[in-house]
């Protein structure tokens, strides 16, 4: 079947998460697993790139679901970037857009994260 | 016997050639010859038993003529070489000693005879006849060359040429010995015994059926035919227990070893059983050690296996008690083997896991690595364990004990690894048929849960006179996570609901079962739909698991003015058809269970339509719109609306199997990756 990875890098204190393949039921564990590295080394401002994910069904949603309220609990956020159409539809569909904050590219979200800590309101 | 007193009392004088006299031996010949041939019709040719008829034979007879050289004289007249008794009380003694003669002559041939025959190989027939054939011919020289007989004097040498050629086949028939080998470490003591006896007691019976006047006389005063036999009967029984004995002796220092082979061939034999037994786990833990027993000659013997024998791969080496299995001890208690230590403390079944080979104990009374108090343990002299194994993983342990120290050696630890092997491979197969059982019955139980999950969707859909109605779930799994239902709300309302569940299998059954309850305890209310999802939204927020969520939509039809109300959370947009014309009406709305703040009251909206005569309105899931063909391409919306608008002028059922139809030939997949439902609605409008 299709194949899925996740890639992670790290700029300054974002960590960000590149999706790669499919995501579905058989792969989200993997994805799973990147979230949870994360949240025991404390680090809880996440970028997912979405840009090389070709497919995410309801259980890859599920994922993101699953961690949101931990990282915010932390004053972290987990935000998402450079989606497909495709991938999109899906998010708006279940009505995502209205809990994540989406942008168009990576660099946005990863100032997003910057900005908030340089000047903490 | 009254023909033999008549005859002889008639007959006191020569036998010389008398014709009925040679008949009735002959009968006698024929007698015997007739019951070795039933005899050996029959299969059970117990060897021991043969020779000890043939020694008891040889014994009654010893036995006769030592109570018959002690009581009466015997006193034989010779003249030229004929040979007649005596007296009249000679006579009679004569024809005693000729008929117990011939009976144990017959009963050693016939015996002897059989023997031969045991374990018989291709030329064992031909050398046979041959000793017989040559027998025959010097039973009837001697009667020729006899004076008792024809008195032909000029035979006499060609009597021991033929008595040559019998002797030749006695040696040649005697060394059918390879019975002996088969025969138990008891059994050969025995044999050696009887054939020594044996062997003793014809070769007395030879000599003096050669000199001694009682036998020699006597059998050649009755018939020089039945002294012939009996000699050569006689001499058969010497040289047969002669080797016999020799053979027994020689195998005697291998008998011990032999019966273990044999044992262990019989118990590699009784492993088949214990292959068959693996449907029964406690049986075969059983049977292991039983077989253990035998394979070793060990007094006691118990298994212990690793927990996770089979399941799930352990990690590392965690520390995992190895457990007793209870029913698998043999002459040995629990609690005895639960309080087994070494030096240092451990248990002692460490050494063996830690060492993952078999540890022996040689004298476990003064064994340095044993602690004082297992030392002292009464009835173990010897202790071995073996590791069972299987794909390189230790599952277990064989441990058998002997009372005596220093029982075990090298072949034995050695057998007792083969055996464990084989153990091990039981043990992993009867573990796999478990496994496959409890597969199975999980595979029951899913079944059920289908059947249960399609008895929460509607069994008949309510008909009018001014709507149609069609619907259809088909779940990717025995169970899905789809769901609709069509509820009369009242007279003139009627609510249709399709949800999705996220996930799929049986935890998207659940939560399905959850929402028809909630729906149906909310929706005969007259509430909007926007409100009847709000009220949901918070129960399902609280059961479901964080990463769980519903997409649903609800519309709720006016019966009596076609006016269709509806809302969406999160699911895909309704499909609306009127005229040729195709519209996804997606009224804003996130999926139920994902936030249970206001935010979800806050985007959700409800819309409206007014429905007019022939529009159809269909409600899916995104099994429909994603399933996806070979080259990752999906169905999409576009191409349910298509279909949709060619079918607009069937019936709602049409159209449903027309969508079917288009998806399944779109996705050319047998079996669909997510579960699949359509709901139609058709308008008739006012009639």
């Amino acid at each position: 079947m299709s194949e899925f990875s996740v890639g992670v890098r790290q700029q300054d204190t974002v960590s960000i998460l590149e999706l790669k393949g499919y995501l579905d039921a058989h792969t989200a564990p993997e994805l799973e697993k990147a979230f949870q590295k994360h949240l025991s080394e404390a680090r809880y401002n996440i970028v997912v790139n979405f840009s090389d994910l070709s497919y995410i069904s309801s259980a890859g949603l599920g994922v993101l679901m699953q961690f949101i309220e931990d990282v915010r609990k932390n004053d972290g956020d987990i935000k998402l970037s450079n989606m497909s159409t495709r991938v999109y539809n899906v998010f708006d569909l279940l009505g995502f857009p209205m809990l994540y904050e989406i942008f168009k590219d990576e660099e946005e979200a990863i100032g997003k994260f910057l900005n908030k800590s340089e000047n903490p309101s | 016997m009254y023909v033999f007193i008549q005859r002889a009392l008639t007959a006191s004088g020569a036998l010389e050639g008398d014709l009925f006299h040679t008949l009735l031996v002959l009968i006698a010949f024929g007698g015997g010859g007739l019951y070795y041939a039933r005899a050996s019709m029959s299969d059970d040719q117990q060897p021991m038993q043969l020779i000890g008829r043939t020694v008891v034979a040889g014994a009654v007879f010893l036995l006769l003529i030592g109570v018959i050289q002690l009581s009466i004289s015997t006193k034989y007249t010779s003249t030229s070489g004929l040979i007649a008794p005596g007296s009249f009380s000679v006579l009679v003694t004569t024809i005693i000693i000729a008929t117990v003669g011939g009976i144990s002559a017959v009963v050693v041939f016939v015996s002897l005879s059989r023997l031969v025959f045991i374990k018989r190989r291709k030329n064992t027939r031909r050398n046979y006849l041959f000793f017989v054939a040559t027998a025959a011919c010097f039973i009837l020289i001697e009667y020729l060359s006899s004076p008792n007989g024809f008195g032909m004097k000029s035979l006499d040498t060609l009597a021991v040429v033929a008595y040559g050629f019998t002797f030749v086949g006695i040696l040649v028939n005697a060394f059918h010995f390879s019975w002996i080998l088969v025969l138990t470490r008891r059994e050969k003591l025995l044999n050696l015994l009887l054939s020594l006896f044996g062997f003793l007691f014809f070769i007395i019976l030879s000599i003096y059926v050669n000199d001694g006047e009682t036998l020699h006389d006597g059998l050649r005063a009755y018939h020089p035919m039945l002294y012939a036999f009996v000699t050569l009967s006689f001499h058969f029984g010497t040289v047969y227990m002669g080797i016999g004995f020799a053979s027994t002796l020689l195998h005697l220092p291998t008998a011990k070893e032999f019966d273990r082979k044999k044992m262990e061939i019989s118990t590699l034999q009784n492993l088949s059983r214990l292959i068959t037994q693996v449907f029964d786990f406690d049986e075969l833990m059983a049977t292991t050690t039983h077989l253990a027993l035998e394979v070793s000659e060990a007094d006691g013997a118990w298994l212990e296996l690793m927990p996770t024998n089979g399941k799930a791969k352990r990690s590392e080496h965690s520390q995992e008690r190895i457990t007793i299995v209870r029913n698998s001890l043999k002459n040995i208690s629990e609690i005895d083997v639960s309080r087994l230590r070494t030096s240092e403390g451990h248990a002692l079944q460490q050494l063996a896991l830690d060492a993952a080979r078999p540890v022996l104990v040689q004298d476990f009374t003064s064994d340095r690595r044993l602690d004082a108090a297992t030392r002292a343990l009464k009835g173990i002299g010897t202790l071995a364990m073996v590791p069972l194994s299987s794909h390189g993983e230790i599952i277990g342990l064989l441990c058998v004990t002997k009372k005596e120290a220093y029982a075990f050696d090298k072949d034995a630890v050695l057998v007792l690894t083969a055996f464990a092997d084989m153990v091990s491979v039981a043990i992993e197969n009867s573990t796999l048929i478990r496994e496959s059982i409890v597969k199975e019955r999980m595979e029951q139980e899913l079944f059920v849960a289908q059947q249960m999950q399609r008895s929460l969707l509607p069994q008949v859909l309510p008909s009018s006179p001014r709507f149609e109605i069609a619907a259809r779930s088909i779940p990717a799994y025995e169970v899905g996570g789809d769901y609709y239902d069509v509820l009369p709300l009242d007279d003139t309302h009627l609510g249709f609901v399709v949800g999705d569940v996220s996930g799929k299998g049986v935890s998207a059954a659940l939560y399905m079962a959850q929402v028809k309850g909630i729906f149906q305890s909310l929706g005969g209310n007259s509430a909007s739909t926007r409100d009847i999802l709000i009220r949901m939204n918070g129960p399902l927020c609280n059961s479901m698991e964080r990463k769980s969520f519903i997409s649903l939509l609800y519309a709720v039809l006016d019966t009596g003015s076609g006016g269709l109300a509806f809302s969406r959370a999160g699911h895909c947009p309704l499909l609306h058809v009127r005229g040729g014309e195709a519209h996804f009406l997606q009224p804003e709305g996130m999926a139920l269970g994902l936030d249970a703040s206001e935010r979800f009251a806050h985007s959700l909206c409800e819309e409206s339509l007014q429905l007019e005569a022939d529009d159809i309105v269909v409600m899916y899931t995104d099994g429909v719109t994603e399933a996806r063909n070979p080259d990752d391409e999906e169905f999409q919306y576009h191409r349910l609306a298509e279909t949709v608008t060619m079918a607009a002028n069937k019936p709602a059922a049409e159209i449903l199997e027309a969508i079917l139809t288009n998806v399944h030939a779109h996705s050319t997949r047998e079996e669909a990756e997510d579960d699949l439902t359509i709901l139609i609605l058709r308008w008739r409008g006012g009639v």
